[in-house]
């Protein structure tokens, strides 16, 4: 299992799994599509790049989400993360695939900073990410 | 240490206390309103920890305070208000949430009941098709970059000029539907982008529209003199400004985040990142928040545009009786700059109106009950800064009442009790549903008894367009 839906009272709770670091943002990425439209689809546009820079990993980590939720917004389309590299400790680059947003179930307002914490465990990473909605 | 009922004082009726002793880095005391019933339910969530988190801030004034229809949010809990002292405070926009300028309006018609009842499905058809919902959904209206200024500068005000409602909408808004301070230059591209064609949409969630009609008049004199009377039909609206408040808050969370160093600020959650009130970075969140805010109050006067027509154009009448009035038309995510007890603060609402002595309050209820009108009290300006509670408040996740409810049953349930509903996502229904809510009559009780704000009428629904 990449990520799983948690109780939260008014919002959404995404608790995330990944091997790395790496892992841990693709499946933050798809985790959060897939709240959002209940799907998981494939990318089948001309791949974008992105440039995210963050004062440390959890700031990445809202960043990234949110920069990938204003583009959803203004372009109506969803994205499969399909590489993502760490260019050093503030900055990350990642190759997006989009795709046609299927209708939306949740408007995602934006990813928090609340109760957020990416912790290495034995197994890989893991981050529980609050989104309002 | 996780708070328990123990913890609690009770310091007045419906009217309790942590104490500002509870931990050490609470400033001052959080008080917290509500029924022994809806205590219960406050305990089920994390409302209480973050009500402690904001007695933490710098400049925190006083006490915090929690409406009885709190729950837990992200860094303030929903039904938080915070009162700051400008001077040597500071301001939050995680404490004012990603929706700016949350806001309600309810327009009264000169129908009765009785006389329009058979239309009703056809009336919400009408404006469920009209009216641009849901997630992602793109408004009506073109503008130009210049407008486009204008709207963050002047709000509903700019909406008027431009033909979107009547000028006499804007004496019953809050602020004239034009909030002071919006500078568009604060906010950010992104921010616009993601507005520019979002005008006159209802968005998602939450966001409602209502058919409903006055079943109960508890102060013929206040009905009256707005213009109310029983059976009388009317319509309420839910929505806020859109992506572009949201990316306005998702920015400025950021840039306050980066700040907290430079102030020596400490949190116990970075979401509650804030910056000295006077600062730059301060003073520029205040501007786009305007900015924001003016965006919401010039959304809801177009969204009033287009029911105006939906509803002139749905509903079928031997008389002339066609008019929309505007009752009342007030916000619940925002953070303004008050006079109280001598001292210039900022109160930052989340998820709790504003409520002045002779002014209206509208409590909407979750979908498919009750909502109220009530008329703010002398004691909430002594007690609570001028706020008391602005809905029924969430008391279950949308995952459990996805899980627990259909859309498609609650929709048959919601017919039976004569409430027709559409809705752009079924699954969003359930999400809505009554049950994961608080009772909206518990919490309209406590802020009547306890006398914020006395109740005038109570409004049931009889048709919903759920965005």
């Amino acid at each position: 299992m990449k990520y799983k839906i948690l109780e939260h009272t008014g919002d959404l709770k995404l608790w995330v799994w990944g091997a790395d670091l790496v892992d841990l943002f693709k499946n933050a990425a798809e985790g959060m599509f897939f709240a959002m439209t209940g799907k998981i689809k494939k990318g089948n546009r001309r791949h974008k790049i992105i440039k995210i820079s963050g004062e440390d990993e959890e700031s990445l980590l809202v960043n990234f989400l949110n920069e990938l939720l204003y583009l959803s917004d203004i372009n109506n389309e969803g994205y499969k993360v399909c590489d993502l590299k760490f260019k050093n400790k503030n900055e990350l680059e990642a190759k997006l695939v989009p795709y046609p947003l299927p209708l939306p179930e949740i408007e995602i307002k934006s990813a928090t900073y609340y109760d957020l914490k990416i912790k290495k465990t034995p197994s890989g990473w893991e981050a529980v990410v609050v989104f309002d909605i | 240490m996780p708070i328990t009922k123990k913890d609690l004082k009770q310091i007045g009726p419906h009217l309790y206390e942590i104490p500002k002793t509870f931990r050490p880095e609470m400033r001052v005391p959080a008080r917290i309103y509500a029924s022994e019933k809806l205590l219960e339910k406050i305990f089920m969530d994390k409302s209480l920890d973050q009500a402690i988190n904001i007695a933490t801030l710098p400049g925190v004034y006083k006490y915090v305070l929690v409406m009885p229809d709190i729950h837990e949010g992200y860094g303030a809990p929903i039904g938080g208000v915070i009162p700051v002292d400008t001077k040597d405070g500071i301001i939050s926009p995680g404490a004012v949430g990603y929706d700016i300028k949350c806001s309600v309006s309810l327009f009264a018609s000169e129908l009765a009941v009785e006389e329009i009842k058979d239309q009703i499905p056809n009336i919400i058809e009408t404006l469920f098709r009209e009216i641009p919902s849901g997630v992602g959904a793109r408004g009506p209206i073109k503008i130009s970059k210049n407008e486009y200024n204008k709207v963050l500068e002047e709000g509903a005000v700019w909406a008027v000029k431009r033909g979107f409602g009547e000028k006499e909408d804007l004496k019953n808004m809050e602020d004239g539907g034009k909030f002071l301070g919006a500078q568009p230059d604060a906010v950010s591209e992104k921010a616009k982008k993601r507005g520019e064609d979002e005008l006159g949409t209802l968005g998602s969630g939450n966001h409602f529209l209502e058919i409903q009609f006055v079943k109960e008049i508890f102060d013929q004199e206040w009905a009256a003199k707005l213009g109310l009377f029983l059976n009388q039909v009317c319509i309420m609206v839910h929505s806020g400004s859109r992506g572009l408040g949201h990316q306005v808050c998702t920015d400025y969370v950021n840039i306050c985040r980066n700040a907290l160093q430079k102030y020596k600020i400490k949190l116990p959650d970075p979401e509650l990142a804030c910056v000295p009130f006077y600062s730059k970075e301060g003073q520029n969140y205040f501007s786009a928040m305007a900015s924001a805010a003016n965006y919401a109050y010039a959304n809801h006067q177009i969204l009033s545009h287009f029911i105006r027509k939906a509803w002139n154009s749905a509903l079928i009448t031997k008389t002339n009786k066609r008019t929309l009035k505007l009752v009342w038309h007030m916000g619940h995510n925002i953070a303004r700059l008050e006079e109280h007890e001598g001292k210039k603060l900022c109160i930052h609402r989340k998820g709790a109106a504003r409520c002045f002595e002779g002014k209206p309050v509208l409590i909407p209820g979750s979908m498919g009950t009750a909502s109220y009108l009530l008329i703010g009290q002398k004691k909430a300006e002594e007690e609570t800064f001028g706020s008391c509670a602005h809905g029924a408040g969430r008391t279950m996740s949308r995952t459990a009442a996805k899980k627990q409810i259909w859309g498609e049953t609650l929709k048959k349930e919601l017919e039976k009790k004569g409430i027709f509903a559409r809705t752009r996502s079924i699954a969003g229904l359930a999400e809505e549903a009554p049950v994961a809510y608080k009772d909206i009559e518990e919490i309209v009780k406590v802020v009547d008894t306890v006398g914020l704000a006395k109740k005038v009428v109570k409004l049931v629904p009889i048709g919903v367009v759920k965005g």
